[in-house]
Formats: structure tokens, C-alpha cells, sequence
């Protein structure tokens, strides 16, 4: 009975902690790393046109990637979900900015002053500095749990 | 937990390297007079015209590289260009570009200014500067 009222614990604390680090990924690729590097409005990014409905659809998407990889953590699935998960948030922010290259345009004084900034270099820094970190850790951890289990 | 930990260290990293160009595209947003200041003189020779610009860079945030470009434009087609370069543009820096443009080549064209920049050389940009309409 004891044992039977751990793994319920057990589970549920899985499935929280699967859909708090959902919530937190997508934050991360779809609103904070966007915000970022376009801390003022720019005309025509894509991310623009997505609906209320795929927002909450991405978070959805997130949350049971997040579940997915919390409860089959000591399986090798897991590696393959938390690259997957990785991958998709950083295609997610790409297409949000336009792969990168983003433009805006201001009408002062009679002028148009057009402004184009290419984001590729600190869209790379934000792979080998978020996405690519966490797969690498996740890979160590399972390893390592595994190594330590043989 | 590490995972988190190792996340929100990179954002402020991403926010820290961001900075300059933030402030510098702020500034530009909020007042691009003061930002940049140009001045022209057009000095007419026996068929053309010699046209200089000085840009002078007011805004805190120093410029690495820096690239200015003067081009004649025709339906999107550069006709005639000028340029200046600086491997560093600080506060109160100018550059001066230098033109001779002829008459025949004035009358159906548009001058525009292309400035090539990178706040702290973290985030390459392109301002186009050109007559609305």
C-alpha cells in the first residue's frame, strides 16, 4: 500500500515537473529569447502572424514533449525527446525571427530610414549557449545514472 | 535543476551581449537626430556636382565596424556610390563621403545613405537612409 501511494506520488511529481519545464521552454524560445533580440517592435516578423490558437498550441506541443521526457527519464527515448524538444524550440525562434534577418522602417522628417539587422551570429551564440548545453547535460546525467546503476 | 540554472545564466549572457545594440537601436528609435547628425554641401563643378556628407555619431554606444555608403539609386539600381570606413566609430566621431555626380545622372536619380554597423561588433546592422515618397 505504501509503496502503491509513492508511485502515484512519484508520478504526479513527474508529470508537474514535465509541465513546469514545458512552460518554461516554451517561455524561453517563444517569448524571452524573442524579446531579446527585438526589444522594439519590428514590421513583418513572423512570429507576428501567429494566432492566439498556435500560441497555445505551442505551449501544448511544449508541455507534452515535457511531460513525455519527465516520466520516461530513465529511458534512452528521453535523450532522443529532450534533443527533439531542443531542436523544435530553436526552429520555433528562428521562424519567429525570420531566420534571422529582421527589418524595420521609421518615416521621420520626410526621410524613410530603413533598418535591417542580421541576428545569425547571436542566434548561433543562443544554440551553443541554451539548446545544445541542455542535450549535452541531459545525455551526462542519463550516463552517468546509468554507469552508476550497471 | 542545473538544466534551469545553466538556462537562465545563458539568457543573461544573450541579454549582456545584446545590450549595446539595444541601446544603440533605442537611441536610434527615439531620436535619430541626435544620433546621427548630416550635414551636406553640394559643390556645382562645370558638369557635375561634387556632393559631401559628413556623419557624425552622437550616440553612446561605440560602432564596430562602421560603413558608410553615398549611392546614387535608379529603381533600385546603384548608379554611382561613395564610401567611408572606420574600424571604430565612438561618440563624436564624423566620417566624410565624397561624390561628383553628374548632371544627367542627378536629374533621374535619388541619393541614399547605406550605413553599415555593429553596435560593439555584437549584432551587424544596415540603415538605409532615403526621401519618403
Amino acid at each position: 500500500m505504501k509503496s502503491h501511494s509513492y508511485s502515484i506520488w512519484s508520478i504526479s511529481s513527474k508529470i508537474i515537473g514535465g509541465i513546469i519545464h514545458g512552460c518554461i521552454t516554451w517561455l524561453i524560445y517563444t517569448y524571452i529569447l524573442p524579446k531579446i533580440f527585438t526589444a522594439f517592435d519590428f514590421h513583418g516578423l513572423a512570429g507576428a502572424r501567429l494566432t492566439s490558437t498556435a500560441w497555445l498550441g505551442l505551449l501544448a506541443f511544449f508541455i507534452a514533449l515535457g511531460v513525455a521526457e519527465s516520466i520516461m527519464r530513465k529511458h534512452p527515448i528521453s535523450l532522443i525527446l529532450t534533443a527533439f524538444t531542443g531542436f523544435i524550440g530553436f526552429s520555433i525562434l528562428l521562424y519567429i525571427l525570420n531566420y534571422g534577418q529582421i527589418r524595420t522602417e521609421i518615416e521621420y522628417e520626410g526621410y524613410i530610414i530603413g533598418i535591417t539587422i542580421d541576428l545569425r551570429l547571436i542566434l548561433t551564440a543562443a544554440f551553443l549557449l541554451i539548446t545544445l548545453p541542455v542535450i549535452l547535460l541531459t545525455a551526462y546525467e542519463y550516463f552517468k545514472k546509468r554507469t552508476e546503476e550497471m | 535543476m542545473l538544466k534551469l540554472f545553466i538556462q537562465i545564466a545563458a539568457l543573461f549572457l544573450l541579454i549582456a551581449l545584446t545590450y549595446p545594440a539595444t541601446t544603440f537601436f533605442y537611441e536610434l528609435a527615439t531620436h535619430p537626430a541626435d544620433v546621427f547628425t548630416v550635414s551636406y554641401l553640394i559643390t556645382p563643378i562645370q558638369d557635375a556636382v561634387i556632393i559631401n556628407i559628413t556623419i557624425t555619431y552622437n550616440g553612446s554606444v561605440p560602432l564596430t565596424p562602421f560603413n558608410a555608403t553615398i549611392a546614387i539609386v535608379k529603381e533600385n539600381e546603384v548608379l554611382l556610390s561613395g564610401s567611408a570606413y572606420r574600424d571604430t566609430l565612438n561618440k563624436g566621431d564624423s566620417v566624410t563621403i565624397s561624390l561628383e555626380v553628374p548632371y544627367d545622372i542627378l536629374q533621374e536619380s535619388k541619393p541614399e545613405i547605406r550605413i553599415n554597423l555593429s553596435p560593439n561588433g555584437i549584432l551587424p546592422m544596415q540603415i538605409r537612409i532615403r526621401e519618403a515618397g
